[in-house]
């Protein structure tokens, strides 16, 4: 209920104006500072807890996993253990939280607080012997019926829906009625969400109870339809947002599919998998059960208090605790990423050449000759800041970050014009604007990361040169500022020169420009769709195959991953014959056809040598193995020269690190690590060639040493670069780099390679299942990435787009939506 | 360099002669292209600076005097980060002045063309903008609140997104 002034405050913005103004005048420095030190102590605290939650949850996801497999034997009381301490733990982390805060900011009410605190506590020790006593029946030890023990479920999920339907209903009608836009889609999402929890989660809960009681003797699947039902709904619900976004052209596409990506979807994919194993327990080993989850889970740990620590606005969402990192993100979502976007959008458009407001187009322009209050009067010394020139201003504003500069434009006129200069706002677009757009997804809020491992997932899909993932990066931004600001002085000439004519010329360029950039987002996310699909499927059929669940030659197995390597060839042909459906923007000369053919021909040898090998697996042709690999040897050949070409050409004490400074420490790293790997990587082939075609009688271990040491270099090499990182620069962020890239990338690949070496030795010793679980959540972890990235390319191409094609500058921010016309 | 030619006379608005070595003066890019410009017996006479008084102009060479062996500031766009915490202790307590002064050191360093005092005072009036309400930025530097109220509400909704921030979740 405590909404209700927020939606007031919408509607009568002058109520919240004066309103939010008056405590925070009455003593500005002592509020900012204290809430300051609050900020950063809750950072502190959360930095502290969030690491012993996750290592705790993880334990717990693991410990299941293996106990539901058998592999260990542990009483369930015990699996379930991590579970219990951090129920224990929640009021504990609070109570810290406060005493740290409280140490110099007194809370008020302490005496509420103890009681609250106490009952928190009860409650949580309720809790925990309830999680033991489901243990103890999951045993036998004790034989209470099931429907008793579910009891206080029912009860919580009451006390949940009571509360936070009540919420939602509220919050939802209220947007629904009195917002438009945005908060109006949002507003019916939530209530629709709260009418499918309302239903689903106590019908399911009521059947589950009478099927494990063995009252009623309905399939698995039948009970668990309710949450099947309630989970695909927000699935479904968001993809249609999305794809009604898409054609509504709105700026805002990218968010629903970061939410689904980031909660929706992992949930439903795990609640299908969980529902599959009760239905046939044994079908899969239950590490797949959580696959889903563990791009969230491992996203959330680094990332949660890193990047709070690391950005000029400290906690983001205060007064949120560890305990719900979903709804923090939820919350965020909500309300932080839709106004970001807009802002950003709003300020882009307030920047372009015509503006609704000022009738002259030169008006946003810093123009320095009219712009001061008087000649600054330096004989007399009573220089203020009006007197500065439009263009120290705009070098001072260049200083600031993001919400400053917001904040600065609602300072004066003047300050409003100059602070929308569009360079400005420039990196918040490329940087803060994506951060916006993609933080919903749990695994890769924090910018840097994420760009990474769009680097990493996405461009060697398009044999690009460069190899330097950061550096790359750094100069793609070096150049798009540049480039920004080029643009901006070719505009601002053309403009001098040719007057208002010329505006739309410049206009009309920058829109098929933008249009030709969309489009090509858009063939890339077909291409990256397709790859991902097709080895997915591959990863599939193979765990079946090895499973024994399907009977399948190996070279039909092999097949999707032989078309994945003939999709780099056709990739700049579809982008190109898609881009050229509107704006004849095409250039394929001779270079780029000799280029194609080459490439083609490589991926044609690719391809043939993939299904050769899937060939003699079954033994359809008996070549021997250490010949049927030559292939292989030539590719780990031309990759060696690539990569020492590459070196040379980019000059290894030449490497940025992601502050953009030269930095030998990195480069020293990489070439450590790389020339560690140019040797592991032949030998590694030649051993797996000898072993297979049983010229030694090693051990499989010795036989996939080198590759296992292939693997671990550039993970060690990154930990080199980290380490290095942390201590030359107090970089803010350890880890998070490591972690993505080692995720993505060796980590997976070090730990399938030993479990196949494992499964080879001893073919009974692991199920197939378990073989491609770190394949399969490398690949989660890709595929998620992936769509982020695109997400957010299309999302800001949107925008930009978006601001370019509706020249009017709406004032009151209303928007149209097909789905407000039905309500 | 002989010994004549180490010290450049500069005269401020107010007409104070002050003599500078010629390497310090050479961190402003504005002197050092008069010097290179013009022939050396023209320098005898000191070299007019209508747009800085002697007060100021101490200021900067006091400044340049200190920096005088820093390396040249990097011509790349990429160097220039958001940063405004990498200011060194004697920077911090060289910007300790009136706020008049600092803009004046501004508009100073930007006559000259001294991009690490530019620099060095931009961060210092950014670091004082930052984390201030609006309201609380006019105060700071005595600016007129000039929006109609229309336009004051409007920024408002336009901004409320950032102001949010610090009180969701409650």
């Amino acid at each position: 209920m405590e909404r209700i002034p927020n939606s007031v405050a919408t509607s009568h913005p002058n109520l919240s104006l004066t309103a939010g103004k008056s405590p925070r005048d009455s003593q500005p420095n002592v509020h900012t500072v204290q809430s300051l030190r609050e900020r950063y102590r809750e950072t502190v605290v959360m930095s502290l807890a969030l690491p012993l939650l996750m290592a705790l949850l993880w334990t717990l996801v693991m410990l299941m996993a293996a106990k539901i497999d058998g592999f260990i034997s542990l009483h369930w009381a015990l699996v379930l253990a991590p579970l219990e301490l951090v129920v224990l733990l929640l009021p504990f982390a609070r109570t810290i939280d406060r005493f740290y805060i409280g140490v110099n900011h007194k809370p008020r009410r302490v005496r509420w607080w103890v009681v609250s605190e106490s009952l928190a506590g009860c409650l949580a020790l309720a809790v925990a012997g309830w999680v033991v006593a489901i243990g103890a029946r999951v045993e036998g030890d004790i034989t209470w019926p099931w429907s008793a023990l579910l009891l206080p479920i029912y009860l919580l999920v009451m006390g949940f829906l009571a509360l936070n339907c009540a919420w939602c209903v509220d919050v939802g009608w209220d947007r629904t009625l009195h917002d438009s836009g945005w908060h109006r889609v949002t507003g019916i999402q939530t209530l629709m969400a709260a009418t499918t929890m309302a239903l689903a989660l106590p019908t399911f809960i009521v059947f589950l109870g009478l099927k494990l009681h063995g009252t009623v003797a309905w399939n698995w699947w039948l009970v668990f339809a309710p949450l099947l039902i309630a989970m695909a709904v927000p699935v479904i619900g968001l993809i249609g947002y999305e794809i009604d976004l898409y054609f509504d052209g709105s700026s805002q596409m990218g968010t629903y599919f970061a939410t689904c990506l980031a909660f929706a979807l992992p949930l439903f994919v795990f609640v299908t998998l969980v529902a599959a194993l009760a239905a046939k327990p044994g079908a899969f080993s239950a590490f797949v059960l959580f696959v889903p989850l563990y791009p969230t889970m491992l996203g959330e740990l680094p990332d949660s208090y890193s990047s709070d620590l690391d950005s000029d606005e400290g906690l983001l969402v205060r007064g949120e605790y560890p305990a719900c990192p979903v709804r923090r993100h939820a919350l965020y979502l909500e309300i932080r990423v839709p106004s970001r976007i807009n802002a950003i959008a709003g300020m882009l458009e307030g920047g372009l050449p015509s503006r609704g407001r000022g009738e002259s187009a030169d008006e946003f322009f810093v123009d320095s000759d009219d712009e001061c209050d008087a000649e600054a009067d330096v004989a007399t010394g009573n220089v203020t800041i009006a007197q500065l020139p439009a263009e120290l201003m705009v070098e001072i504003f260049a200083h600031l970050d993001l919400i400053s500069l917001v904040r600065c434009s609602a300072v004066s006129v003047r300050w409003r014009k100059w602070s929308r200069e569009p360079w400005l706002w420039q990196p918040f677009l490329s940087w803060d604007g994506m951060q916006a757009a993609i933080v919903a997804v749990g695994m890769a809020p924090a910018p840097p990361r994420t760009s990474i491992m769009a680097q990493i997932c996405i461009e060697p899909m398009q044999h690009e040169k460069g190899h330097c993932y950061a550096a790359r990066f750094m100069r793609a931004r070096k150049q798009q500022r540049a480039q920004n600001r080029i643009d901006l002085l070719a505009t601002k000439r053309r403009q001098a020169a040719q007057g208002f004519a010329s505006q739309s010329a410049v206009l009309i360029k920058r829109r098929q420009h933008e249009e030709i950039k969309r489009r090509r987002t858009l063939a890339k996310c077909v291409v990256v769709g397709v790859t991902l699909a097709l080895i997915w499927l591959t990863v599939v059929l193979a765990m079946g195959k090895m499973g024994g669940m399907i009977r399948l030659g190996w070279w039909v197995v092999l097949l999707p991953l032989a078309t994945v390597s003939l999709i780099p060839p056709c990739i700049p042909p579809i982008q190109q014959w898609y881009i050229a459906r509107k704006s004849k923007h095409v250039r394929m000369g001779v270079s780029w056809l000799v280029a194609e053919a080459m490439v083609t021909a490589v991926c044609v040898v690719v391809a043939s040598w993939i299904a050769a090998v899937g060939l003699r697996a079954d033994g359809i042709v008996t070549w021997s193995w250490p010949v049927v690999l030559i292939p292989l040897y030539l590719m780990t050949l031309a990759a060696l020269i690539t990569l020492v070409a590459l070196w040379r050409g980019d000059g290894v004490w030449r490497v940025r690190n992601w502050h953009g400074r030269r930095d030998r420490w990195v480069g020293a790293s990489m070439v450590a690590s790389t020339a560690i790997q140019a040797v592991l990587l032949p030998l590694g082939v030649v051993f797996l060639a000898l072993r297979l075609g049983e010229v030694v009688a090693w051990t499989w271990w010795i036989a996939l040493a080198p590759l296992l040491g292939f693997f671990t270099a550039p993970m060690l090499g990154m930990l080199a670069i980290e380490a290095g990182g942390y201590c030359a620069y107090r970089r803010r962020k350890p880890g998070g780099f490591w972690a993505v890239w080692a995720t993505c990338g060796p980590a997976p690949l070090l730990v399938f390679t030993a479990l196949a070496a494992a499964k080879a030795e001893n073919p009974t010793s692991i199920s197939a299942s378990v073989l491609f679980f770190p394949l399969g959540c490398s690949l989660f972890a890709m595929s998620a990435a992936a769509c982020t990235i695109l997400s957010r390319d299309l999302s800001i191409q949107c925008t930009v787009l978006s601001t370019l094609q509706e020249p009017k500058y709406v004032l009151d921010g209303s928007e149209r939506h097909p789905w407000g016309v039905l309500i | 360099m002989s010994g004549d030619h180490d010290m450049v006379k500069l005269i401020s608005s107010d007409g104070h002669t002050i003599e500078v070595p010629e390497d310090i003066v050479r961190k402003s890019q504005t002197l050092q292209n008069t010097l290179d410009d013009l022939a050396k017996d023209q320098l005898e006479n000191g070299i007019p600076l209508a747009n800085v008084t002697h007060a100021i102009l101490t200021k900067v060479v006091e400044w340049c005097t200190h920096h005088k062996d820093d390396p040249p500031p990097p011509e790349d766009d990429d160097a220039r980060t958001r940063r405004t915490d990498d200011i060194t202790p004697w920077d911090a307590d060289f910007c300790k002045v009136e706020q008049t002064v600092l803009f004046e050191l501004i508009l100073a360093a930007n006559y000259l063309d001294i991009k690490g005092l530019l620099d060095l005072c931009c961060k210092t009036v950014a670091n004082m903008i930052k984390g201030k309400s609006p309201e609380q930025i006019r105060q700071t530097f005595n600016i007129k609140n000039d929006f109609t109220p229309e336009e004051e509400e409007q920024v408002r909704k336009e901004n409320e997104w950032c102001e949010e921030a610090g009180s969701t979740g409650k």
